[in-house]
C-alpha cells in the first residue's frame, strides 16, 4: 500500500493507461497468440498494481497472485529462452521477453514481502490495519509480517530491485522516444507505444516499492 | 552589422559538421522551456522579489514603528520578572501565558508572550511589551512566529508569502519557488552555452540592441544565479505542498531542530519561580535574548531557549524542574544533526536575519537583479516584435531532435521532481497539455 494518496493516484492513472493499452493489444494482437497471452499477463500486472496502491488492496489474496506472476515469470523466460520475436519489439526481443519475466519475479517479491515492509513501514507510528485485512488469506503473509532476522534484509533487496526497475525503465524510455520522434505510420507509432507503456510499468513498479520502504 | 542571435537560431551545420552534440540537441529544449517558464512565471517572481525586498527592511521599519513597544529610556535596577508579568497579566486577565522574553538589554522591553487570539493559528501571539525598570505595561501587539514578528512585518510577511490572500494565495509563492531554479538553471546553461556572445560574467555596453540586453540578461543573471538557487531552496521549504515533502523527509532523515524533553518522572513539589529560572539559565551558560516558557501541563518543566538568530546561532534550551531547579534536559545547538543547522542558518538567511545588514543588502541586491533580469527579459521578447499573437517564440518540435538516451532520463527525473515539487509537476503538465492542444491546432490550420 502506498501511504501518499497524491502518488496512490499517480500510479492508479499510470497503470490504468498501461492495463488499457495492454487491454487494446488482446484485441490487436501484432505476434499473434503469443502475444495475446503476454498482453494479458501486463494487463493483470497493471490492474494488481493498482489494488496493491490501496488499502483495499491489501485483501486481494496473496496466493493467488504470487501463482499468476511466478507463471508468468516462466512464460516470459521460456520466451526468452525460445527466442521467440517479440510482438512489440523491433529489436532485442530477447532482452525484452527478460525484462518482462524480471518484472513479473519483482511482483512476486512485492506481493510477498509487501506485509513486511508495511510492518516496517508503520513501526514509526502507523496503524497497522491492513495487516488484519490480509491475514485471513495466507500463512505467508503472517510469516512474513513477524520482526525476524529473515525480513531485516527485506528493505534493501527491495531497494535494489526498485532501483534496477527505474534504471531499467530508461531503457524502454529511449527506445520509445526513439521511434516515436522517426514515426511515419501507424506500426511504428504502435511500437512507440508498447515501448512506453512498459517503459512507464517498469518505472512506476519501482517508485512503488521505493514508496513502500 | 553584426548578426543578432535569434530564438529560431538552429544549430548551423558549421556548428555540427559531423553529428549533433548533446548540446546542440537539447539547447532548443532548453530555450523553449526557459523562454516559456520566465514568460509564465516571471509575474509572480517579480511580486516575490518586491514583496521580498521590503520584508527584508521590517526590522529597521519595525524599530522605527514600534519603538515604544519595543524600547524604554534606559535607567538603574530592574523589577522582577514575576513582578512584570504580573502586570502583563492584568493587562491581558484571561490568556494562557506561554512564554517571557527577559529585556536583552536595559533600553529593552521584556516580551510577555499569550495565547492568540481566538480564531488565529497556533503562529500567532498575543504579546504585552513591559518596561523592566518600572514593570509598566507599554504595548500590546499581536506577534507572529519565533521571531515575535510585529503587527507590520507579519502584514508584508503575509503579503510576501501569499499576497494576503491565506492558504489559496500561498500558491503563487510556491509557484514562484518551484520553478525559479528552473529557470536559473536552464538560463544559466543556456548563457555558458552560448558561443556567440563575447563575454560570460560582464554586459556589453554598446552597440544597443537586442544582443546588448541579452548580455544584461545573461551576466546579471549569472552573478545573482548562485543566490537565486538559495532562495528557491529556502524558500520551498515554507511552501503548502513541496514544503509539506520536505518535512516528511527532514522527519524520516532526523534533519529536525530538536526540542529539549520536558516530561517530569515526578509531580515537582512547588515553583521556583520565573525569576530564578532565568537566574539558572544564565548560569548554566545560555544567553539573552531567551525565551522562558512555563510548564505547560502538570508534571512538566520550564524550557528556556536563546533566541538569537543572527550568527553566531545561538538556540541552545534547557529543561529545568520548577520545584528543585535541576537542569533536566538540556540540547545545544552544537549537538543538533548537521542538516538541521544548514535548515536553520538557511531560513534565517532567506530572511535576512543570520549576517544582519550586509545579509538584508545582499537580498536587496538580489531582488532587484531578479526584477531587472526578467524586465531585460521581457524587453527581449518585445525588441522581437510581438505585435501579433504571442510574438516570436521558440520552434516547436524541439524534443524531436533529442536523442532518447537523453531523453529518458529528462523524463524520469522530472517525473520524480514533479512529484516532491507538486505544483511544478502541476503547472508543467498544464503547460505540456496547453502546448499539445496549440500544435494540434496550428497543424490544422495551414500557414499558422
Amino acid at each position: 500500500m502506498v501511504e501518499s494518496l497524491l502518488l496512490r493516484w499517480i500510479l492508479t492513472a499510470l497503470f490504468a493507461l498501461t492495463a488499457a493499452w495492454c487491454g487494446y493489444r488482446i484485441a490487436a494482437p501484432v505476434g499473434g497468440w503469443r502475444d495475446r497471452i503476454s498482453s494479458a499477463a501486463h494487463v493483470a500486472m497493471s490492474l494488481l498494481m493498482i489494488a496493491m496502491a490501496w488499502p483495499w488492496g491489501m485483501a486481494v489474496p496473496m496466493l493467488p497472485q504470487i501463482a499468476l506472476f511466478t507463471i508468468a515469470a516462466a512464460w516470459f523466460l521460456v520466451l526468452t529462452a525460445l527466442r521467440v520475436p517479440c510482438g512489440h519489439l523491433r529489436r532485442a526481443a530477447r532482452l525484452a521477453h527478460a525484462h518482462h519475466a524480471a518484472t513479473s519475479a519483482a511482483m512476486v517479491w512485492m506481493v510477498a514481502t509487501m506485509p513486511a515492509l508495511m510492518a516496517g513501514s508503520h513501526d514509526s507510528g502507523g496503524s497497522g490495519h491492513h495487516h488484519a485485512l490480509g491475514a485471513p488469506h495466507s500463512g505467508v503473509l503472517a510469516a512474513a509480517a513477524a520482526p525476524t532476522g529473515h525480513t531485516a534484509g527485506i528493505p534493501l533487496i527491495t531497494a535494489a530491485i526498485a532501483a534496477i526497475l527505474v534504471l531499467s525503465s530508461t531503457a524502454w524510455i529511449a527506445s520509445a522516444a526513439d521511434t516515436g520522434r522517426t514515426s511515419t505510420n501507424r506500426a511504428t507509432t504502435r511500437h512507440a507505444l508498447d515501448s512506453a507503456c512498459h517503459g512507464a510499468m517498469s518505472a512506476g513498479m519501482g517508485f512503488m516499492l521505493f514508496a513502500m520502504l | 552589422m553584426a548578426t543578432t542571435p535569434t530564438l529560431e537560431d538552429p544549430p548551423s551545420a558549421a556548428d555540427h559538421p559531423q553529428r549533433p552534440t548533446t548540446w546542440s540537441v537539447l539547447r532548443p529544449l532548453l530555450l523553449r522551456l526557459h523562454f516559456y517558464a520566465g514568460i509564465c512565471v516571471a509575474p509572480f517572481l517579480v511580486v516575490a522579489a518586491l514583496t521580498g525586498l521590503l520584508y527584508v527592511f521590517t526590522p529597521q521599519l519595525e524599530q522605527h514603528f514600534y519603538a515604544r513597544e519595543l524600547h524604554v529610556p534606559a535607567a538603574a535596577g530592574q523589577r522582577p520578572l514575576a513582578e512584570q508579568v504580573t502586570a502583563a497579566r492584568t493587562a491581558l486577565p484571561d490568556r494562557t501565558l506561554t512564554g517571557v522574553r527577559p529585556a536583552p538589554t536595559p533600553t529593552d522591553t521584556t516580551q510577555v508572550v499569550f495565547a492568540g487570539d481566538p480564531g488565529r493559528s497556533d503562529s500567532y501571539h498575543r504579546t504585552i511589551f513591559v518596561d523592566p525598570h518600572t514593570a509598566a505595561v507599554r504595548g500590546n501587539l499581536e506577534t507572529y512566529g519565533d521571531t515575535q514578528a510585529l503587527p507590520l512585518r507579519t502584514w508584508i510577511d503575509n503579503l510576501h508569502r501569499g499576497l494576503q490572500l491565506g492558504d489559496p494565495g500561498r500558491l503563487y509563492s510556491e509557484l514562484a519557488a518551484s520553478w525559479l531554479w528552473v529557470v536559473v538553471l536552464g538560463g544559466l546553461a543556456l548563457w555558458i552555452g552560448n558561443r556567440r556572445r563575447r563575454r560570460l560574467l560582464t554586459p556589453e555596453l554598446r552597440p544597443a540592441g537586442r544582443r546588448r540586453v541579452l548580455s544584461w540578461h545573461g551576466a546579471v543573471g549569472l552573478w545573482a544565479a548562485i543566490g537565486l538557487l538559495f532562495l528557491s531552496a529556502t524558500g520551498l521549504t515554507w511552501s503548502q505542498y513541496a514544503g509539506e515533502n520536505i518535512t516528511a523527509l527532514r522527519q524520516q532523515l532526523s534533519w529536525e531542530d530538536p526540542s529539549v524533553p520536558t516530561q517530569l518522572h515526578s509531580a515537582p513539589a512547588g515553583d521556583i519561580g520565573i525569576d530564578r529560572v532565568h537566574q539558572i539559565a544564565l548560569q548554566h551558560g545560555l544567553t539573552d535574548p531567551m525565551q522562558i516558557s512555563p510548564p505547560d501541563q502538570p508534571g512538566s518543566a520550564y524550557t528556556a531557549q536563546e533566541m538569537q538568530r543572527h550568527w553566531p546561532t545561538q538556540q541552545d534550551q534547557l529543561a529545568i524542574d520548577p520545584g528543585t531547579g535541576a537542569i533536566t534536559g538540556n540540547v545545544q545547538f552544537a549537538d543538533y544533526p548537521l542538516m538541521a543547522k544548514l535548515a536553520r542558518w538557511g531560513i534565517d538567511a532567506h530572511m535576512g536575519l543570520l549576517f544582519g545588514l550586509p545579509n538584508q543588502l545582499l537580498l536587496a541586491a538580489l531582488a532587484l537583479g531578479l526584477v531587472s533580469v526578467i524586465f531585460w527579459g521581457y524587453r527581449m521578447w518585445w525588441l522581437r516584435r510581438p505585435t501579433r499573437g504571442f510574438g516570436r517564440t521558440p520552434t516547436r518540435g524541439a524534443w524531436r531532435r533529442v536523442p532518447g538516451k537523453i531523453m529518458a532520463p529528462i523524463v524520469l527525473g522530472t517525473a520524480v521532481i514533479a512529484y516532491w515539487v507538486p505544483l511544478l509537476g502541476a503547472s508543467l503538465l498544464l503547460f505540456l497539455l496547453v502546448d499539445v492542444l496549440l500544435g494540434l491546432r496550428a497543424r490544422r490550420t495551414p500557414g499558422a
